[in-house]
C-alpha cells in the first residue's frame, strides 16, 4: 500500500510539475526538427515515396560501424546520441531532488527505503517511455503530413543512404523494425537504470559523463559488450555479418534493468541520506 | 521512547562526523544538543532518525537497535534545519502529501497542527510564495502533526522573529507534556537554557560536556 503511494506520489508529481512539461516541449521541439530536416532531404534527393520506417531508420537508426582508417575521421551520430544522452539528462536529477526535498520525509513515514527506491525505478522507466511516446508521436505526425507510406520497412533509397556498399539493409528492410523502434527505448531504459544505480555511487554529474561515455564508445566500437550498439539498426546482424543479434541485445538490456534495480536496492538500504550542505 | 548512543561513530567519506558518542535521551524529557555549525549535532538527529546507520556502536530507540534491528523509529517527527517541501503545492497540499503515507491523521488534524504553528490563514498558499519563516513554521507543522512519540527538531527558532520564537518554546513543552522524548537542537543559548531538561554539548562530533 506504502509502495502504491510513492508510485502514485511520482506519477503524477513526478512526472507532471512545471520543469517536466519544459522537456517535453524540448523534446517535441527537438524531434519536429529532425523529421522537418529529413524532410528537407528527402526533397533535395526527389525521392517520391518514402516510408515511417525511413524516418525511424533516419532518426533511431545510429551509424555503421566505423573502422578507423587514414581520412576516415569518426563521425558522431548526433540524432542518435541526442536521443540517448538527452532523455539521460532529463532523468539525471529526480530522485536526489526528490530525496532532499519530501523524499526522505516520504521514507521515514512509510518505515522502509525499498518502496522509494521502486517506485523511483518506475518513474525512471515512466519518463523514458513517455519521451519515446512523445518523439515517436512526433515523428509520425510529421511524416503523416509529407504524406509518408504507413510502413516500417525502409525503402530501398533509404537503404542505399545509410547502409551504402555491402549490406542487406535492402533484403531485410522488414527485420529490422524492432531495432528502429523497441531496442533504442530498450538501451536507453537500461542505461538510465544503470546510471540512477551509479547516483547511489557517484555524484550525478560523474554518472551522467559514464552514461555519455557508454553511448559514445558504442559508436565507436563495434562490440556485442557496448550495450548501445543494440540500438542501432545499422549494426544488426541481419545487415552485417559481424553486427550484434537483437535478441541477444533484448536479454542484455532485461538483465541491466533488473540487475540495476536489485543492485540499487540493495546499495539504497545502507544509503546515507544527507543534504547538500552535510 | 528513550534513545541511547552507544560508543557511537559514524564516518562520512574521510570524516569522522561523530566520534565515539554515548549518551542517553529520556522518555518524555527535552534533550538540547548545542554546537556550532558542523558540530555533529545534524548528525546525531539523523541517526536517531534512521536517515544514516552508524559506522561503529548502536543506536537504539525503545530497545530497538536503529538500522539492524528496525529501520526507522516507528513514531517520529522530524524537522532538520531548512526544511524543504513542494513548491507548487500549499501548505495544507504538502502535509497532506505527507500525512497520506499512514493515513494516522486527516484534514482536522493537518488544520491542527497548521493552527498550533500559526500558518492556518497561510493554509492554500503556495509553499514556493510562504517566507522563510513560515516555512519554518510548516517544518515544525510536519514534525507534529502525527503525535510522534519521537521529535527532533532541528534548529527550528532559524528564520522566527521573537513571536516566532515563543510560539516553538510553547509548542516544544506541550509536546514534553505530551509524553514526547524531544530533541532539540539550537544556536541560541537562551532557548535551550528555557526547555531543556538535559543539554549535551557536541565539538567535533564528540560530546565535550554533559
Amino acid at each position: 500500500m506504502k509502495l502504491c503511494n510513492h508510485i502514485r506520489f511520482d506519477l503524477t508529481y513526478g512526472l507532471f510539475r512545471r520543469e517536466m512539461w519544459g522537456k517535453y516541449i524540448i523534446w517535441l521541439g527537438f524531434f519536429a526538427l529532425a523529421s522537418l530536416d529529413f524532410a528537407g532531404e528527402l526533397v533535395s534527393i526527389e525521392a517520391t515515396q518514402y516510408t515511417y520506417g525511413d524516418y525511424l531508420l533516419r532518426i533511431f537508426g545510429g551509424m555503421r560501424e566505423y573502422v578507423p582508417a587514414p581520412g576516415e575521421p569518426f563521425e558522431i551520430p548526433y540524432l542518435w546520441l541526442i536521443n540517448h544522452v538527452g532523455i539521460l539528462y532529463f532523468t539525471l536529477h529526480y530522485m536526489h531532488d526528490d530525496l532532499e526535498g519530501t523524499g526522505w520525509q516520504m521514507i521515514l513515514r512509510s518505515g522502509n527505503r525499498t518502496g522509494w527506491w521502486l517506485s523511483k525505478c518506475v518513474w525512471n522507466a515512466a519518463v523514458v517511455v513517455g519521451l519515446y511516446l512523445i518523439a515517436w508521436g512526433t515523428v509520425f505526425l510529421l511524416a503523416g503530413l509529407n504524406h509518408a507510406v504507413w510502413s516500417f520497412g525502409i525503402s530501398p533509397f533509404m537503404a542505399e543512404i545509410m547502409a551504402p556498399g555491402p549490406c542487406q539493409l535492402i533484403s531485410a528492410s522488414w527485420q529490422v523494425t524492432l531495432e528502429i523502434t523497441i531496442l533504442p527505448l530498450l538501451a536507453t531504459l537500461a542505461v538510465s537504470q544503470v546510471q540512477m544505480l551509479l547516483c547511489l555511487m557517484l555524484r550525478p554529474a560523474v554518472s551522467y559523463v559514464v552514461s555519455i561515455v557508454l553511448f559514445l564508445s558504442s559508436a565507436y566500437k563495434l562490440s556485442p559488450f557496448l550495450p548501445g550498439n543494440y540500438a542501432m539498426a545499422l549494426r544488426s546482424d541481419k545487415i552485417i555479418s559481424n553486427g550484434v543479434s537483437q535478441m541477444t541485445g533484448i536479454e542484455i538490456h532485461l538483465f541491466l534493468i533488473l540487475a540495476s534495480v536489485v543492485l540499487g536496492n540493495l546499495l539504497f538500504q545502507k544509503y546515507n541520506i544527507l543534504n547538500k550542505e552535510d | 521512547m528513550p534513545i541511547i548512543f552507544d560508543r557511537v561513530t559514524k564516518v562520512i567519506g574521510k570524516h569522522k562526523v561523530i566520534d565515539q558518542v554515548s549518551c542517553t535521551m529520556q522518555t518524555g524529557s527535552i534533550t538540547g544538543l548545542k554546537g556550532i555549525n558542523g558540530s555533529g549535532k545534524t548528525m546525531m538527529m539523523r541517526l536517531i532518525a534512521g536517515l544514516i546507520y552508524p559506522t561503529e556502536g548502536q543506536v537504539i530507540v525503545d530497545g530497538k537497535s536503529v538500522g539492524k534491528e528496525i529501520s526507522f523509529p516507528p513514531s517520529l517527527g522530524i524537522m532538520l534545519e531548512n526544511p524543504s517541501f513542494l513548491n507548487p503545492y500549499s501548505g495544507y497540499e504538502n502535509l497532506k502529501l505527507l500525512a497520506g503515507i499512514n493515513h494516522k491523521i486527516f484534514a482536522d488534524e493537518i488544520d491542527g497542527a497548521l493552527s498550533r504553528v500559526g500558518l492556518l490563514e497561510n493554509k492554500d498558499k503556495a509553499y514556493k510564495k510562504y517566507s522563510l519563516g513560515m516555512k519554518q513554521r510548516l517544518g515544525i507543522a510536519a514534525a507534529i502533526m502525527e503525535r510522534p512519540a519521537i521529535l527532533l527538531l532541528d534548529e527550528p527558532t532559524n528564520s522566527l522573529d521573537e513571536s516566532g520564537v515563543e510560539l516553538v518554546k510553547q509548542i516544544v513543552q506541550e509536546e514534553k507534556a505530551r509524553g514526547a522524548t524531544v530533541v532539540l537542537s539550537c544556536h541560541d543559548a537562551s532557548v535551550l537554557a528555557d526547555l531543556a531538561d538535559e543539554i549535551i554539548a557536541i565539538q567535533g562530533g564528540k560530546i565535550a560536556e554533559a
